[in-house]
């Protein structure tokens, strides 16, 4: 039993010891580096979420329209008032 | 520790009753790992979009009304950048356009090639190809997940973007972005800042929105308060705010995963409880046994600690393990969607992987010391009765 024991202790730090490994190994840094040069050259950090279209893609730059009734518009966007940004 | 007689009898009584135990690891394994998945997803976004942000502009002013956007004329950057303390003025172009309307979109980024941090940066990251071809402005750089979209919809070699003017832009694909920026330019389409003008209906004197960045952090409050100042309708964004946006919205998701967590294993532990509070007959009379060949009270409890103890640590360290591999190898297939989300183009993003540890310690005490006591209270209660009672 007690060599069982010892095996099924062993499988488990070789579990630990891979995933130790994978974490050293990984290239973090250089993973990390070519996410910045991307925001460096649009300077828009915001997580590419994947959005419905009344959903904001560009959190606390673009306004959300109410998910529960898509079709209803807020009544404070008054683009009745001054146009719509892109002209539709 | 081989040749300790206590350590042999607990390997016996391990194995002795190991589909028991097996049974209690699957369960647990699978808790752990559904937990710890979603606690290294949000942690490892937060993480990423941290260093990402270092990158980003202080200050962002927007012109707002009736909470919607509207071009900001470019004499506002002008008049930013006569301010004391304000550095690196910079307008921004760029919008979401839908293939179709209330249909999938890509984020347009107008880049502008006269800006001498952007020419840089562009230059390292369109490394080993020809970027005057890019700067004529027929060209795109697109993310992955644009790419993928393009490459299904027989768009292999460019796209048709369609004006609001209804005049259409052609554009060829320059480069694909690498998988390790899917995180924040998955649905991204990069071009010169001309072109993305033309496809957001913006004329020559407008743009998105207008960046700067203040290099000593006092003064921030004071350039900001000086900003908003300057007109009735702008809004200024700092990079405080943003980080406090990002971190609300990838805690929430991971908090709303804890508290489902602890309402799980409160029910687990609760059925763990009752199992063993009415201890089957045959362990008590084991217990009554070891009792009455002289092992006292603390022995018994001795041995049940240790035999749990093996059990929360073998269930931890494959959950977690698990975990680990199906989040930072295979990219989190599924639960990801719960924190990027699923509506737009589907993203597939590298994780970094981030090993925080009071995350992990978290798990361990929450789902170790109630597992722990929940076993061991109904067997302390049996080790001190007496040894032919328990026997009966």
């Amino acid at each position: 039993m007690i060599a069982r024991f010892y095996a099924v202790a062993a499988f488990l730090l070789f579990l630990l010891l891979a995933a130790f490994s994978h974490y050293l190994l990984s290239d973090r840094a250089g993973m990390q580096q070519r996410l910045a040069d991307t925001v460096a050259v649009t300077g828009l950090d915001s997580p590419a979420l994947s959005v419905q279209w009344f959903e904001p893609r560009l959190r606390r730059f673009e306004a959300s329209l109410d998910p529960a009734y898509p079709e209803l518009l807020p009544t404070d966007r008054l683009d009745f008032v001054y146009g719509d940004l892109y002209g539709k | 520790m081989g040749n300790n007689p206590f350590f042999h009898f607990l390997a016996l009584s391990l194995f002795a009753e190991r589909r028991k135990h097996l049974m209690v690891i699957g369960l647990s394994v699978v808790l752990i790992f559904l937990l710890a998945s979603t606690l290294f997803i949000s942690s490892s976004l937060q993480h990423s979009l941290r260093s990402a942000l270092v990158s980003e502009p202080d200050f962002v002013v927007q012109r707002v009304r009736g909470d919607h956007l509207l071009p900001v004329p470019l004499d506002w950057a002008d008049e930013i950048a006569q301010l004391h303390g304000v550095d690196r003025v910079a307008s921004r172009v760029w919008g979401r356009y839908y293939t179709e309307p209330k249909g999938k979109s890509f984020l347009i980024v107008g880049i502008d090639f006269l800006e001498d941090q952007s020419h840089r940066a562009l230059s390292k990251l369109a490394e080993g190809t020809d970027l005057r071809r890019f700067l004529s402005g027929e060209e795109m750089i697109v993310g992955q997940g644009v790419a993928r979209w393009m490459r299904t919809h027989f768009y292999p070699h460019g796209y048709n973007f369609l004006t609001p003017k209804g005049a259409f832009v052609k554009l060829k694909l320059f480069k694909v972005l690498p998988r390790d920026s899917s995180l924040v330019a998955d649905d991204m389409v990069i071009v010169p800042i001309e072109t993305a003008r033309k496809i957001l209906g913006l004329s020559p004197e407008e743009a998105t929105d207008v960046t700067f960045n203040v290099p000593n952090d006092d003064e921030w409050s004071n350039v900001e308060s000086k900003v908003s100042a300057m007109h009735y309708d702008l809004r200024v964004i700092s990079k405080k705010e943003t980080r406090a946006a990002y971190d609300q919205i990838f805690n929430y998701k991971g908090g709303f995963f804890l508290v489902l967590f602890l309402i799980v294993l409160l029910a687990f532990v609760l059925i763990l409880y009752q199992r063993a509070s009415q201890v089957f007959s045959q362990e008590k009379r084991s217990i009554g046994i070891l009792r009455a060949l002289g092992w006292s009270i603390r022995d018994v409890l001795s041995l049940k600690l240790y035999e749990t103890l093996a059990v929360v640590v073998s269930s931890f360290i494959l959950g977690s393990v698990a975990a680990y591999f199906y989040v930072f190898a295979l990219g989190a297939p599924l639960l990801r969607q719960i924190f990027l989300g699923a509506g737009n183009l589907a993203s597939a993003p590298r994780l970094v992987p981030v090993l925080d540890f009071s995350v992990l310690s978290s798990i361990f005490l929450l789902y170790g010391v109630s597992f722990i006591a929940a076993v061991l209270l109904p067997v302390w209660k049996i080790a001190v009765t007496d040894p032919k009672e328990a026997m009966l």
